[in-house]
């Protein structure tokens, strides 16, 4: 057996698999996205781009793709850059430094779901505890109905989110960073290298292509965000927090037009490759998938 | 010719009606419900079973996520033989052929003609069929902090809309509350506390043949312009467009709100949470002399019954909507006993049991007095209509963002109604 | 003089020591300050859940919601709990650990021939990997309930992690090829040269050296399926947490510290086995990659 074929053998396992459990309901998606699907046992028809032109067509679309894009920005950004330093903190020799690596397990630990839950308890303008303790050291004057306001509750949806991600993100990135062999530092040290140049010169590029993997997928998470947001504000106020998925929960489940909701979901992909590629672009990779 | 088809059919009745072996056509029932006392549903399931010699097995889903569950099972060809569903589904439903309808069934005209009349379009489509029977119902009322309203030098609650501005300005100027008013306006509610408030003004929202009406009654750009009033003046929670139940029952126990318009089981949620203002809290009819709002969900029957499997799921069906054989209320008497839920018949209210089963801080004359003036239009069971929901969410609070003027929002919201109409 | 040269650079140390272990308490507040409330309220009262201004910590302190749990009871605010939480507990553990042995298999494979080899479609596959986590779950959920369904599968754990691995496989893949490309590749090809299979020396060699990316990738997959809301509410009857905990949010309910209770119970078991795991994360980096 060649190497190709043997690299061939290990990988079809996997393939095989993902064909079945992704490929086929994908593929399937994509079909129903030129389609007319009846619920009852009627034939679907054929309808060429209707779909798409009844989803692009959709004023809501747009202004929802807006907050989706800013979402995911916000989101990516904090999950990432909060994982990062979490993980450069926790690779220290700190005093706690066991305890704290168990304290990281916990937001990751909270279903989504209940992390959304949690969040709007705690930014409750009555009840909540963030509030209470903003007026108890004088950052606000009076008690904030954060959730009132489109920013603020675009903000916190984004908070509460990237709560649970960033763990995720440091986790990963502290892998990362264990199998960085400790004699490169201390070469960096013993040249006289500041703490800052170690991190660029030798600590970034180590971690760089965990990076990517990271954005790329904290970027699919952000875009396909809907448990957190759902439990909190259910897309509002108004349509201030209204990201694609829950358009995508409404065209399926409250309008029941398949065909538009399959639309719908391929241009979530679409958005979702997109976005990941600028960020890889941003990043000064433009092919991050070359090994 | 159809007679292929309609063989099988025919063969069930014959082997049901002819009584020969009934255990031929007799099989366990699949009954699916949401997460509200699930022991307590056990419970009756097995005391039917005992009675009847039938068995059923329970599904129990989160009330969280149920539309989804519930039509993804029917999407993928697993059709329960009983099951709760949202009275917004019904239409849907039943376009999809996911219900079996109840017309044939012996003894349903009699629950049906029991019902307050005002309730009947929730069960029966303007065509006849018969979709549902009731799983519990309730009427809005509102909701207020008597100790607050006196304070602020109010005799009682509001009579009317501007009577309900006035007395919520009164309590936010003197400084008994920064936010005296509390509703469920999250997104697709919004459509229930626009229908409430349209009926209460006496405004029809819907004609015979569900065209909006509303849109032609001057009075409905009224109702708007208070609703804006309320938000943009301050008058409400803050968060009012993002609270959800605990929200709700925090601010009222808590003494932070003095008002809040909803269904009439909150009374009992409120006063089994307790807190410094639970004791002051009372139930008034809500302002405007026109109708209630009725609401509730429903029981639905799937479409795979035949034989003696559907003599026992309708015998089950009975025995969990309404009065039992025996014409007591077992089941709907443990709602009342947990949450205050009701079923909307006369006999119901007037049974002993049921009575005495309602907290003392319950006036059950005026409870009842909103059941007789209530009713719901007939468009809300229509397959259109949960879009129309939620396109009434984004108008309103297009509108309440200062997007839109409430005249220009009540016609967006009759073309909308039209559009999702015609497909 | 002197003595001022000496210490600047141990003052220096000090205050770079003081920022860390700052950093430290920040991060610790990140994590416990929402988690704290739930923690809190988990032991109060419905009505003091409530209270205003919140309470920091309960008054009344009550063991009631989890008596309620632990002992199948009726909690306080009216929540029938039964054991359903303990059961499902127990439903998210075995979900978690099946789902985590074979994305170990099928992803631990798939990740080192794409890092290793080169064949027809490799780079194809890989991108394919990436493209099967685009895939949003409310668009292909009606496709799993048909296919679980004729396999009799619906409310199974087996059904569930089939759908798991639909979501978990191409964060292994990715996770796990970002790790073997940061092996380096002599390793493979001296395993060789002493006359190892290819097999053996990914078994013998490459396996205990990539340790802590399995143990990354395993605690990922673990955490991801733990939490997973939407397919289990779809596809089963509350067979695992998630779905449990949503129940708690009923419309004539309020079950908020009954939530709380069941949360914190839901949260401990991954926290403990991450704690266990910590150890070897470690320990396979002594043995391995820092040689």
């Amino acid at each position: 057996m060649s190497d190709r074929q043997f690299g061939l053998v290990l990988a079809l396992p996997a393939i095989i698999s993902l064909v079945l459990v992704v490929g086929i309901p994908g593929v399937q998606t994509l079909i129903y996205s030129f389609q007319r699907v009846p619920l009852s046992d009627d034939p679907a028809t054929f309808v060429g781009t209707d779909n798409y032109g009844k989803v692009l067509g959709d004023e809501s679309f747009v202004e929802s793709l807006v907050v989706t894009l800013q979402y995911t920005a916000g989101y990516v950004l904090l999950a990432t850059v909060l994982g990062l330093l979490f993980a450069l903190l926790l690779d220290q020799p700190l005093r706690g430094r066991g305890i704290a690596r168990a304290l990281l397990i916990i937001p990751w630990a909270t279903p989504v779901i209940i992390a959304g839950v949690m969040w709007k308890w705690l930014i409750d303008p009555q009840v909540g505890g963030l509030n209470a303790v903003l007026f108890e050291i004088g950052v606000i004057e009076d008690y904030k109905p954060f959730l009132a306001d489109r920013e603020w509750a675009l903000v916190f949806t984004i908070l509460a989110a990237a709560w649970h991600q960033a763990s995720f993100s440091a986790l990963l990135f502290l892998a990362s960073l264990q199998t960085l062999p400790n004699e490169i530092v201390e070469a960096a040290k013993v040249d006289g290298a500041t703490a800052w140049q170690r991190f660029r010169g030798v600590v970034f590029p180590w971690i760089r292509p965990m990076l990517l993997v990271v954005v790329v997928i904290n970027v699919i998470y952000g875009v396909l965000q809907f448990d957190t947001v759902w439990v909190m504000t259910q897309g509002g106020p108004g349509d201030a927090t209204t990201l694609l998925p829950i358009l995508l929960y409404r065209q399926l489940f409250i309008f029941s037009d398949i065909g538009a909701g399959s639309a719908l979901a391929v241009m979530l992909g679409v958005v979702a490759v997109l976005v990941s590629s600028i960020a890889l672009i941003l990043l000064g990779r433009d092919d991050p998938l070359a090994a | 010719m159809g007679l292929g088809l309609s063989l099988p059919a025919a063969a069930a009745l014959l082997a049901a009606c002819s009584g020969e072996d009934p255990e031929a056509t007799r099989r366990t029932l699949r009954f699916v419900g949401w997460d509200f006392l699930p022991d307590t549903i056990q419970t009756h399931l097995d005391t039917w079973a005992a009675v009847s010699g039938g068995t059923v097995e329970l599904e129990v889903l989160p009330v969280t996520g149920y539309p989804a569950a519930i039509q993804t099972r029917f999407r993928g060809g697993d059709r329960p033989d009983l099951f709760y569903n949202f009275t917004y589904l019904l239409g849907q439903f039943l376009e999809n052929g996911w219900n079996r309808t109840l017309n044939d069934l012996p003894g349903v005209e009699e629950r049906i003609d029991a019902l307050y009349p005002g309730a009947r379009s929730r069960f029966v489509t303007a065509d006849g069929q018969i979709t549902s029977l009731p799983y519990f119902s309730a009427v809005f009322m509102n909701h207020y902090n008597a100790a607050m309203v006196e304070q602020a030098g109010f005799s009682g609650p509001p009579q009317t809309l501007q009577e309900y501005y006035d007395q919520c300005a009164k309590i936010k100027a003197d400084g008994i509350s920064d936010a005296p008013y509390e509703s469920s306006w999250l997104n697709e509610r919004i459509e229930e506390y626009l229908m409430a408030t349209l009926l209460g003004e006496g405004i029809t929202p819907f004609d015979d043949a569900a065209q909006p009406v509303f849109a032609d009654d001057p009075r409905s750009v009224d109702v708007l312009e208070w609703w804006r009033a309320m938000y943009q003046d301050g008058l409400t929670s803050p968060t009012i467009l993002t609270d959800d139940n605990p929200e709700l029952i925090g601010g009222m126990t808590q003494g932070t709100f003095a008002f809040y318009a909803g269904h009439d089981y909150w009374l009992k949620i409120f006063n089994d949470v307790g807190g410094p203002a639970a004791a002051d809290l009372r139930m008034a009819p809500m302002p405007g002399a026109g109708q209630t709002l009725l609401a509730g969900e429903v029981v639905q029957m799937g479409p795979d019954l035949e034989g003696t499997a559907l003599n026992d799921a309708w015998d089950l069906l009975k025995f969990y909507t309404g009065a039992d054989n025996d014409g007591n209320f077992t089941v709907p008497l443990t709602w009342v006993e947990a949450a205050a839920l009701a079923v909307p018949y006369p006999s119901f209210f007037e049974d002993p049991a049921i009575q005495a089963a309602y907290p003392d801080y319950y006036d059950l004359g005026v409870i009842t007095s909103e059941y007789d003036r209530a009713g719901t239009p007939a468009a809300r069971a229509l397959s259109w209509y949960q879009g129309f929901q939620v396109k009434v969410g984004e108008r309103v609070n297009d509108m309440l963002a200062g997007d839109a003027t409430p005249a220009e929002t009540v016609a967006n919201m009759a073309d909308d109604a039209v559009e999702l109409a015609a497909g | 003089m002197a003595s001022r040269t000496l210490s600047r650079p141990v003052l220096r140390k000090r205050a770079v020591t003081a920022l860390l272990y700052a950093a430290l308490v920040l991060f610790a507040v990140w994590v416990l300050f929402p988690f704290w409330f739930l923690v809190n309220s988990s032991f109060m009262t419905p009505a003091e859940a409530v209270a205003v201004p919140p309470h920091w910590i309960p008054e009344e302190p009550t063991l009631g919601n989890y008596s309620a749990i632990l002992a199948g009871q009726v909690a306080p605010g009216g929540a029938q709990v039964g054991l359903r939480v303990l059961t499902a507990l127990g439903e998210s553990f075995a979900v978690g650990i099946l789902t985590v042995v074979a994305n170990l298999a099928l992803g631990g494979t798939a990740a080192y021939s794409m890092s290793r080899f080169r064949f027809r479609g490799s780079r194809l596959s890989y991108f394919s990997v990436l493209f099967a986590r685009l895939v949003p779950p409310i668009a292909i959920v009606a496709a799993f309930f048909v296919a679980l369904r004729d396999l009799g599968l619906i409310n199974s754990r087996y059904g569930l992690v089939v759908v798991y691995i639909s979501f978990t496989l191409p964060i292994t893949i990715l996770v796990l090829k970002n790790y073997f490309d940061g092996l380096p590749r002599e390793l493979d090809e001296a395993a060789l040269v002493d006359g190892a299979s290819r097999l053996q020396a990914l078994w013998y060699v490459i396996r205990p050296i990539a340790r802590p990316g399995f143990i990354a990738a395993a605690c990922l997959v673990f955490l991801e399926s733990w939490g997973e809301f939407f397919y289990a509410l779809t596809l089963t009857n509350q067979l695992t947490i998630p779905p449990v905990l949503a129940g708690f949010r009923g419309f004539f309910q309020f079950n908020w510290t009954t939530l709380a209770a069941a949360t914190v119970l839901a949260v401990v078991p991954p926290v403990l086995l991450a704690l266990v795991f910590q150890r070897y994360v470690v320990r396979g980096l002594a043995q391995g990659v820092a040689k």
